[in-house]
């Protein structure tokens, strides 16, 4: 009878088991292993006779089958080593499980050395949820992994670094508990953070920030190259509100499957900042690849991802993105593999306001018309997804110690924080609607009812810059946000104020020189 | 003189070696371009007094056989696309324009063009200033509320807020081209250059399809200046192609009006220099309309009195005093809110300084220019 030893894999950001089946059986001496195995897996066993011999066992002078079931999934990585090196230890009679342990309970991931050392492996966060809810009571991972694995609960997870102390393990011997290390934690948590306090004279700028953070609204700041458009941006993951352990769980698990978890594994607290570059191409910007893995936008997911240039972004690149956007998801297809993956980002994009990038000051010589064409590159729909609209305007240095220090982000993000829960309460039991940018137009009209006076501001402000007529909405939601912030049941006057000024493209397109089509 | 068959007249004008002058003087001397096309070496040079070498270049290029073929599509293409031919004689093609040395015997146009159409031309760099940018918008709106035509070379800069500034005003514009008609010319005016042909004309001496050489563009300055019965300068740099136009004029003893500028800006040295080459300053709009014939002087109307001037009693008082002082503040220079509200910190709340610079705004009393705010166009 074969000997069946549980592990697990990815597919997508999501573990599922895999039964590893050994058996030895009369034949040539070899090693077979199917079960639709990438080259990885199928190089796995020229690794399992070098460890198993270097680990003082034998290799069984027989035909060895491995099957890695189910057998119809395409399976890729080198996590599956340690599992098959037990099957085969088991099988062959080298490793007597004791008797009060079911080899059932347990489940093996990790990739094994020719000095038969046990190595890490990318994904093993999801895997360890999978085993979890697949019943699995022990789990054994590599020791690097292990800080990784530990943040699932309700499973008892055991970091190990050779191949021997496994089969130790299993024969019943009392293994030394091994704890993540605890000094290497307290490093992650001292990195030295950028500080909004840092940024002068952009108060205006930053309270819309504020805003855009508190209502989940996409922002777009526009300027002349270095005026902080960057400096500003980089520091919005500071003012977010913290990501509750959930979030976290699933940060960490999609940076697991990328295989950019760096912190040896820790479990990713601060919210992601992703800015790719322009040049980035669709299937990095939304994920993809011959093995689909998650693009820019999914290792963004519940922070920020900051396009700076975005006009000189592919227009297809940029067109790609509406989707994810709405769904907060994306479905990524391939001949082998459709993966769905989380995307819930802020979009945070910077451009400068025209070709030369001076607009607004003397240099600048760019027309009118030029400037339209260069900010047609960002297509409509796009524009229509960008909430608020800011002019970044540049700080004179040389009065720079004459401006009032900025807040603080702690002061920020407190702020910030007593807007999300007063969104949280009125979204309550709401599927799919956490914060005011999501609002859907039945939520609109219940929430955001204007007075008389508002509604002729608005009209006034329609008659004056011609905004269309689907900004209508953005409007109210960001006036909605501006009076949470201010913890007002109802939307006032100065809201609506506030949130007309938020287009500034829209405003300054309305009073350039060129003929009405 | 007979026009009648026009694909020898196209044939005149795509000979190589044979200038407008001399085109002109072949047909007056034999009576209509097919004249042309039929004639024998010896009486063109008899004749015409046509040199021997261009004498012999039109008989070869006849000789050719498909000459006239390319003629025929050229008015095929012409025919296709909504062109028409503007011949010397036409009664739209101006005789005073006509009589003018080196003149084109033959121009296409698309659009409207109405018999009397001789207006004010507005040139200038094709990287204007703002201040050049508002003159020239406000004197192509003067002219089209005067019902006089505005005539430029819808190139980037002046040239293309003229004509934006006429056709918005519900004006009738003239556009020379330096290419074909049909070719637009910087791409991003394309919604301009389909403007213009809807509420007014783009002319062209060049058959369609015609790429804007640089070279073309000279005869397209000359050809301005002639039709044009005033030039407005708005601004040029040294080398700039407006000063083509202007010179012309100025030798044509035609009105130049140049637009004086700070000697430090580079970009007006050739309009600034204009002035002692026997220019008029150009002070005020009213002035390009002076001494035109034929033009009637609408009375300006006055504006109507905006409603803001209703919400003015009723707002707070405090609000008219912020309102006073940010506009005091702007007028100096731009300045960004978070300036406005670091300068008037203190004194008022912020959400009153947001208020009364969005009332401003609303009012056109302020305006923003790259996330600054700038002075409007009246101050309250």
């Amino acid at each position: 009878m074969a000997v069946v030893v549980r592990s697990f894999s990815i597919l997508g950001v999501d573990g599922y088991p895999v039964d590893i089946e050994t058996d030895v059986i009369s034949g040539m001496p070899s090693i077979t292993i199917v079960g639709m195995g990438d080259t990885a897996v199928r190089e796995a066993r020229e690794r399992l006779q070098a460890a198993v011999v270097n680990a003082k066992y034998d290799f069984p002078s027989r035909k060895v089958v491995i099957n890695l079931a189910p057998s119809d999934i395409k399976k890729s990585g080198s996590n599956f080593d340690l599992a098959m090196a037990v099957g085969l230890l088991v099988k062959s009679g080298q490793l007597i499980v004791a008797e009060n342990i079911d080899i059932k309970d347990y489940a093996f991931i990790g990739e094994l050395s020719l000095t038969s050392q046990l190595r890490p492996c990318s994904g093993v966060l999801p895997m360890a949820i999978a085993a979890r809810n697949a019943g699995v009571k022990n789990l054994v991972v590599p020791v690097q992994n292990l800080r990784e694995a530990s943040h699932v609960k309700d499973i008892n997870v055991m970091g190990l670094s050779t191949l021997r102390e496994v089969s130790e393990l299993l024969r019943g011997r009392p293994m030394q508990e091994r704890m993540p290390d605890a000094a290497e934690g307290g490093a992650c948590g001292v990195v030295c953070q950028d500080d909004f306090s840092e940024v002068r004279g952009q108060d205006s700028l930053i309270k819309y920030i504020q805003i855009a953070a508190a209502g989940g609204h996409n922002m777009l700041m526009i300027g002349t190259p270095g005026c902080g458009k960057s400096m500003i941006a980089k520091r919005i993951p500071t003012i977010l509100p913290a990501m509750t352990e959930e979030e976290a769980l699933e940060v960490t698990k999609i940076y697991s499957v990328a295989g950019e978890l760096k912190e040896r594994g820790s479990l990713i607290e601060k919210r992601p900042f992703r800015s790719p570059h322009h040049n980035a191409s669709t299937n990095s910007l939304i994920g993809g690849g011959n093995d689909a893995k998650p693009g820019e936008i999914s290792l963004a997911h519940n922070g920020v991802l900051f396009l700076d240039e975005i006009a000189e972004f592919n227009k297809n690149t940029l067109n790609s993105l509406r989707q994810p956007m709405e769904d907060r998801a994306v479905t990524v297809s391939r001949v082998r593999h459709t993966h769905r993956y989380p995307c819930s980002f802020m979009l945070v994009a910077a451009m400068n306001p025209c070709p030369c990038g001076y607009h607004g000051t003397e240099r600048c010589k760019c027309t009118d018309y030029e400037i339209l064409k260069y900010r047609q590159k960002l297509s409509g729909p796009i524009l229509d997804r960008l909430d608020i609209q800011k002019y970044v305007s540049p700080v004179n240095f040389m009065d720079l110690s004459g401006y009032p220090g900025g807040k603080s982000s702690r002061e920020l993000k407190e702020q910030v924080e007593f807007a999300r829960i007063v969104q949280e309460k009125r979204y309550f039991g709401i599927e799919g609607v956490n914060c005011n940018a999501q609002m859907n137009s039945s939520l609109i009209k219940e929430h955001c009812s204007l007075d008389s006076e508002s509604m002729r501001i608005m009209e006034k402000a329609y008659e004056r810059y011609k905004f269309s007529a689907r900004s209508y909405y953005k409007f109210l939601r960001v006036a909605r946000t501006f009076a949470d912030f201010d913890g007002s049941a109802v939307i006032r006057r100065q809201d609506v104020i506030n949130a007309l000024m938020s287009r500034d493209l829209e405003k300054e397109e309305c009073g350039m020189v060129v003929v009405q089509h | 003189m007979s026009w009648e068959n026009k694909e020898y007249l196209i044939w005149l004008t795509q000979l190589k070696g044979v200038g407008p002058v001399t085109q002109r003087l072949l047909i007056e001397k034999l009576g209509s371009p097919a004249a042309v096309y039929g004639a024998a070496s010896e009486e063109l040079e008899s004749t015409c007094g046509l040199s021997s070498k261009a004498a012999a270049a039109i008989t070869a290029d006849r000789r050719k056989g498909d000459t006239l073929e390319r003629s025929r599509r050229i008015l095929d293409e012409c025919f296709k696309r909504g062109i028409k031919l503007l011949a010397a004689g036409d009664p739209r093609y101006p005789a005073e324009v006509a009589a003018v040395h080196g003149m084109p015997v033959l121009l296409y146009y698309k659009g409207i063009l109405p018999e009397d159409s001789p207006g004010i031309a507005i040139v200038g760099a094709r990287r204007c200033g703002e201040y050049a940018k508002a003159v020239a918008c406000e004197a192509a709106d003067f002219l089209a509320r005067q019902k006089v035509t505005v005539i430029s070379g819808m190139a980037k800069g002046i040239d293309g807020y003229a004509h934006t500034a006429c056709i918005n005003a519900g004006g009738h514009t003239l556009a020379f081209l330096g290419g074909g008609v049909d070719v637009c010319y910087p791409k991003e005016h394309d919604m301009l250059h389909r403007a213009i042909i809807e509420n007014g004309v783009a002319i062209s001496e060049y058959p369609p399809g015609t790429k804007p050489y640089y070279r073309n563009f000279a005869r397209r300055n000359h050809l301005i200046s002639s039709w044009a019965q005033k030039v407005l300068v708005v601004q040029a740099g040294e080398k700039s192609g407006a000063l083509i136009t202007a010179r012309h004029a100025l030798s044509a003893n035609k009105k130049v009006l140049a637009l004086p500028d700070r000697t430090s800006e580079k970009t007006s040295i050739g309009s600034n220099r204009l002035l002692l080459e026997g220019a008029t300053a150009y002070l005020e709009k009213e002035q390009l309309l002076e001494g035109l014939e034929g033009i009637k002087k609408s009375v300006p109307h006055k504006k109507s009195k905006a409603p803001a001037d209703q919400d003015k009693q009723a707002e707070p008082k405090a609000i008219g005093k912020i309102k006073a002082e940010i506009l005091r503040l702007v007028s100096d220079s731009p300045k960004t809110a978070d300036e406005i509200c670091i300068l008037l910190a203190g004194r008022y709340e912020i959400f009153e300084i947001e208020e009364a610079i969005f009332e401003l705004e609303m009012a056109r009393h302020i305006d923003r220019r790259g996330g600054r705010i700038i002075g409007g166009d009246s101050s309250l």
